[in-house]
């Protein structure tokens, strides 16, 4: 499986708090069968998590090392989940947050309970720049109705949602709308959003989906691979 | 959230025949121009999606066609859509201008299609007063001295009172009507309510109109019309 929002990388925001934590949650990844992993830490003003990328890569490496040492089977990727505002695009243009690994592909998070910025003008300007946005875990925004899928889907924006909804750990109305939402098709991620070592709900929410929708939809958002690309 | 995509058949398809129709509307201000100058012009609607924003940005194209210097200001800012229509980042405009008194030619986005955008930047919370500012009068009144033509698009009348205010600023009112969209009604309380706030209506644009179904039409996005005989 490929795992594409983690606060695995420790000391920058509310993910782990050391290096033996985030051992920890690589280990545990890895046993539950991801070879790739994001470490991508939350850049959000609102909270002061403002741990930039010249910052974040130098834990990145060094963390790097760690893990070699304890010999875990895995790659890791650095990025960012992104907290959207009206200066995201300068501090992508500026290196102070960064897209997923390799790609051009951004983690975009919004506020969970008021719109107070528009999803569609975010997609809409990382586009303009070269960016593809992936919205973080849309069914955890209470503003967001069923019908934006399409809209995010239609403006070029990738849909992540985490592994906890399928699972109900948001409750039923989420559980069942992700279900609907993979059944037709507008789900593009499923991903941890892993924040620390006890819980790690993605194979329990792969093999739930696999026996509701059958391997081949389970990968297609479980592995895609394409952000690796 | 909204998805929209914008067509400006004036820059992508100049000879086609919606093309044409914008062209006839430019030559139609420009009689409606012999009386009174018209270099400030608004494009209002009764409702949202009547193609207020398409009538700007193909009207500011034929313009720019013709040699003239031109820029947009994007005024609807509940729902500002310029910068989708000209594929351009919309983190900086208008809002910086009159929260942060940035010097507005640090704000005009200089568009490969020699149209200027003034975008609208941030969400601003009170439109409406904003735009009755004497910063926004400051602003139109110096536009007036560096641009040939200044069209401003702005909110649907029945929405919001944005789009009569922002009428106090300008020198005439387009108002658009989509075929088979716009309700009658609707039409014609918006026109009431331009026309009892003494508001300088040029003339009238019917939107929307497919001529592969409606013969007798001559433009497929939309026909003009000099009396709104459409909407009375």
């Amino acid at each position: 499986m490929i795992d594409i929002h983690t606060h695995v990388l420790p000391f920058v925001d509310d993910g782990s708090p050391n290096i033996e934590a985030s051992l920890k949650m690589v280990e545990a990844a890895s046993l539950a069968g991801v070879t790739d992993l994001f470490l991508t830490p939350h850049f959000m003003k609102l909270r002061n998590y403002l741990s930039e990328y010249s910052q974040n890569k130098i834990i990145f490496a060094s963390f790097l090392d760690e893990v070699k040492k304890a010999g875990v089977p895995i790659r890791l990727h650095l990025g960012n989940e992104i907290y959207y505002t009206i200066t995201t695009v300068k501090d992508l243009k500026n290196q102070i947050v960064v897209p997923l690994g390799d790609s051009n592909k951004a983690l975009l998070e919004f506020s969970l309970d008021e719109e107070d910025e528009d999803i569609a003008e975010a997609i809409h300007n990382l586009k303009i720049i070269g960016y593809q946005a992936i919205i973080a875990h849309p069914e955890r925004y209470s503003y967001v109705k069923y019908t934006d899928y399409q809209v995010i889907r239609d403006m070029g924006g990738l849909i992540q949602i985490n592994a906890a909804s399928i699972l109900g750990k948001y409750g039923l109305s989420i559980q069942k709308m992700v279900l609907r939402l993979i059944k037709e098709g507008l789900v593009d991620f499923v991903a941890s959003d892993n924040h620390n070592f006890r819980s790690y709900g993605l194979k329990e929410a792969y093999l739930l989906i696999e026996k509701r929708f059958g391997s081949q939809i389970a990968k297609s958002i479980f592995v895609n691979k394409t952000i690796l690309l | 959230m909204e998805y929209f995509q914008y067509k400006n058949v004036v820059l992508e398809s100049p000879n086609s025949i919606e093309a044409e129709a914008y062209r006839k509307l430019e030559l139609n201000i420009a009689l409606a121009s012999l009386d009174r100058k018209m270099q400030v012009i608004q494009c209002t609607s009764a409702t949202p999606e009547d193609g207020k924003t398409t009538t700007s940005i193909n009207l500011a194209a034929v313009l720019a066609e013709k040699g003239k210097k031109v820029i947009i200001l994007d005024f609807d800012l509940r729902r500002p859509k310029i910068h989708r229509a000209f594929h351009q980042v919309n983190d900086s405009g208008f809002y910086e201008y009159i929260t942060n008194h940035v010097d507005y030619h640090d704000l005009i986005v200089h568009d490969d299609s020699k149209i200027d955008l003034l975008l609208s930047g941030k969400r601003i919370s009170y439109p409406h007063l904003v735009l009755e500012s004497s910063l926004t009068t400051q602003l139109i009144a110096s536009l007036r001295n560096e641009y040939d033509f200044i069209i401003i698009d702005s909110p649907p009348v029945l929405s919001v009172t944005d789009s009569v205010i922002i009428s106090k600023h300008v020198d005439g009112v387009v108002y658009i009507v989509a075929y088979n969209r716009t309700k009658k009604d609707d039409a014609k309380e918006a026109l009431k309510i331009l026309r009892q706030n003494n508001v300088n209506i040029i003339g009238g644009v019917l939107a929307n109109i497919d001529f592969r179904k409606s013969k007798g039409y001559h433009g497929y996005q939309y026909a003009y019309s000099d009396d709104q005989s459409e909407t009375k």
